[in-house]
């Protein structure tokens, strides 16, 4: 081998299966060249240097949610073959052609694109652009959900609740979402929560998923992108009309997750059959309104709506102030992603649940600290309640919705007398795979 | 003649029923679950060196394994199934550049505010992100077909007969665009290390 072959093969040498006898050959003429083997150490040195020092962690809800959106898809498939067995026992004649014009329209779904979805793609653009000279934003709108309960959860038997929504889009970034008993916030660097019934405080990194999907409504310019990537998704209805200076484009969606189990049906907007009305301005194509409505058969009920939205309003800075929560400390929740337990992490939901139950049951608060590290700064609160209750029974957990942990279902009876019974949400998608009780108490 | 056509319409019918049970069985989904499982680290990597943002790579890869589910009925059967993944993703990653292009926030200095903790804490973030702008300053100036290559030999790992089925390219057209590729940082690599040197 010469140095110029050399030159024209060495790439050889880094990659990752280097066939022989030209790996050996290349060897014996590098370690007989020094002006080649520099070469190959210089090329060595590039490719030391572009190694990747520090790898992103694959989030562990990455699985969770792939086979939570497809077991729904592969459930209403079973039924539908299931249904098309029970024709072919009873109906003879034509039976195959039938069977075989069915099973044409399952095996390629007709992907129904409403007719104004060009028309709503080609306004949403617009109006992506348009808040882009939006510096802050106040929206004011009701929700049927619970004040102090989490962002996501809607109920249509729930009544209205006051919203806020502030947002400074000046960097660094800042906002706000007061619901009254629940308020998060961020102040540019940090996420906060703040729980006014049991007066806890949590923060995290930016973007700590504290307002769960109103973390959309905070940036327009993101629920806009989501209208726009879901109008080509397949299910999604599209009508885009012009009227008196408006423009109103509905958007009809199906509910999202897996729903072998239905309890987290119609708890949140994603995971409900829904009707998602915008109005934009003809002019500015700025958002002026939205209402939201969860469909149950042919009932239709309203489940948010705003009031108002302003755009370029002054904000008053202490709204995004940690300070301004007098006697809150708050807690960092990133500590929460590293916590260990050989015991909660070597067992099902169940058996935690029934542990945390046990715990709660002999005052042993310090047996359950790692379950019910979510708490740590509510626990006063949740001793007075549940210490001493008596477990009249733990059920079987079952997966619902889009949650990527499990619900365990409880019947207990509690110090002063009073029966509760509920589903404990336990989540294990953490760095160690550790149970943690994460609402339904 | 319509008797034996319309055995042939029932057996067809037979053999339909047959493959749509399978094809839409429970076991899918377990098969899918190795899949993701075997392929999730790498795909992720993949996305978030390309997208330079966590919760933007976990939905493409996400949106991968569903198209991979809804468009191949035999995922143990896929001929290829890492080239047919790494493709996947690539033009996942292509369309979502050309989307980003249209936003707003596509500054390096804006990415960071839109990272979402998940397993990463706030202080991996920070490196990961540092990683990110790093690698991009790196690769930034090297023509579009020889800084591919050299990720996906470099980052992703694939050999250059990978690459080449990847790509459609000849092997020999992927090392002369690696070695290309290599000597054109090298250069960019001393000018680095002299700023650094204080030359």
């Amino acid at each position: 081998m010469d140095c110029s072959m050399f030159k024209q093969e060495m790439a050889v040498l880094f990659d990752g299966i280097c066939k022989e006898p030209l790996a050996s050959e290349l060897r014996a003429h590098m370690h007989a060249c020094p002006d080649c083997k520099a070469d190959f150490l210089e090329m060595r040195e590039v490719i030391d240097h572009l190694q990747i020092r520090h790898m992103p962690s694959t989030p562990v809800s990455l699985k969770q949610n792939v086979i939570n959106n497809l077991s729904k898809e592969d459930e209403m498939m079973r039924r539908k073959l299931k249904q098309m067995a029970l024709l072919n026992s009873k109906i003879k004649k034509g039976v195959a052609v039938a069977a075989i014009l069915v099973a044409i329209m399952l095996v390629f779904p007709l992907f129904r694109i409403g007719a104004g979805s060009a028309k709503a793609d080609s306004l949403l653009e617009s109006s992506i652009k348009a808040t882009e000279s939006v510096k802050s934003m106040v929206i004011r709108l009701k929700v049927r959900t619970i004040a102090h309960d989490n962002f996501a959860l809607v109920d249509t038997k729930y009544d209205m609740v006051d919203h806020t929504i502030s947002k400074s889009f000046e960097a660094p970034e800042k906002w706000r979402v007061d619901k009254g008993d629940r308020v998060a916030f961020c102040d540019g660097m940090n996420d906060y929560l703040w729980i006014k019934t049991v007066n806890a405080g949590y923060k995290a990194g930016l973007n700590a998923g504290f307002v769960e999907w109103f973390r959309l409504l905070l940036n327009p310019e993101s629920i806009l992108m989501k209208e726009q990537q879901g109008i080509n998704d397949k299910g999604a209805k599209v009508t885009v009309k012009e009227k008196a200076g408006m423009i109103y484009l509905t958007i009809r969606s199906k509910a999202q997750g897996n729903f072998i189990n239905d309890y987290c049906k119609n708890r949140s907007i994603q995971e409900s059959d829904n009707r998602r009305e915008y109005v934009f301005d003809a002019k500015t194509k700025l958002l002026k309104g939205l209402k939201i409505y969860i469909l149950e058969g042919t009932r239709e009920t309203l489940i948010l709506e705003t009031e108002s939205i302003a755009y370029n309003v002054p904000i008053i800075p202490s709204l995004y102030d940690a300070s301004t929560f007098e006697g809150v400390t708050f807690e960092d929740v990133n500590k929460l992603k590293d916590v260990k337990s050989e015991t909660f992490s070597s067992i099902s939901s169940k058996r935690a649940a029934e542990i945390v139950f046990e715990g709660m049951a002999r005052n042993d608060w310090a047996s359950i600290q790692v379950p019910m590290s979510q708490y740590a700064s509510a626990l006063d609160a949740i001793k007075k309640y549940f210490a001493g209750l008596k477990v009249i029974k733990v059920g079987e957990p079952f997966k619902s919705g889009l949650y990527p942990g499990e619900f365990v279902p409880y019947h207990i009876i509690l110090k002063d007398g009073s029966v509760r019974k509920h589903n404990l949400a336990l989540r294990n998608d953490n760095k160690n795979k550790v149970w943690l009780v994460d609402g339904g108490l | 003649m319509f008797k034996s056509f319309r055995a042939a319409l029932a057996s067809l019918s037979r053999m339909l029923n047959k493959n749509m049970e399978e094809s839409y069985g429970r076991n899918r989904l377990k098969k899918l679950e190795q899949v993701i499982v075997e392929f999730q680290d790498q795909l992720f990597r993949f996305a978030f060196f390309r997208t330079g943002n966590l919760p933007d790579a976990q939905d493409i890869v996400q949106d991968v394994f569903i198209k991979l589910y809804n468009d191949t009925a035999y995922l143990d059967k896929v001929d290829n199934l890492k080239g047919y993944l790494y493709r996947s993703i690539s033009n996942a990653c292509i369309d979502y550049s050309r989307r980003k292009s249209r936003r707003r926030f596509d500054t390096l200095e804006s990415i960071p505010k839109r990272q979402e903790v998940g397993e990463n804490t706030t202080s991996d973030n920070l490196m990961l992100m540092e990683e990110y702008s790093r690698i991009e300053m790196l690769l930034d100036g090297l023509p579009e077909e020889q800084s591919e290559i050299v990720r996906l030999r470099v980052f992703d790992g694939l050999s250059f007969v990978e690459i080449a089925q990847l790509q459609e390219i000849p092997v020999t057209t992927v090392k002369s665009r690696f070695k290309y590729g290599i000597d054109k940082l090298k250069s960019k690599i001393e000018k680095v290390k002299e700023v650094n040197h204080g030359l």
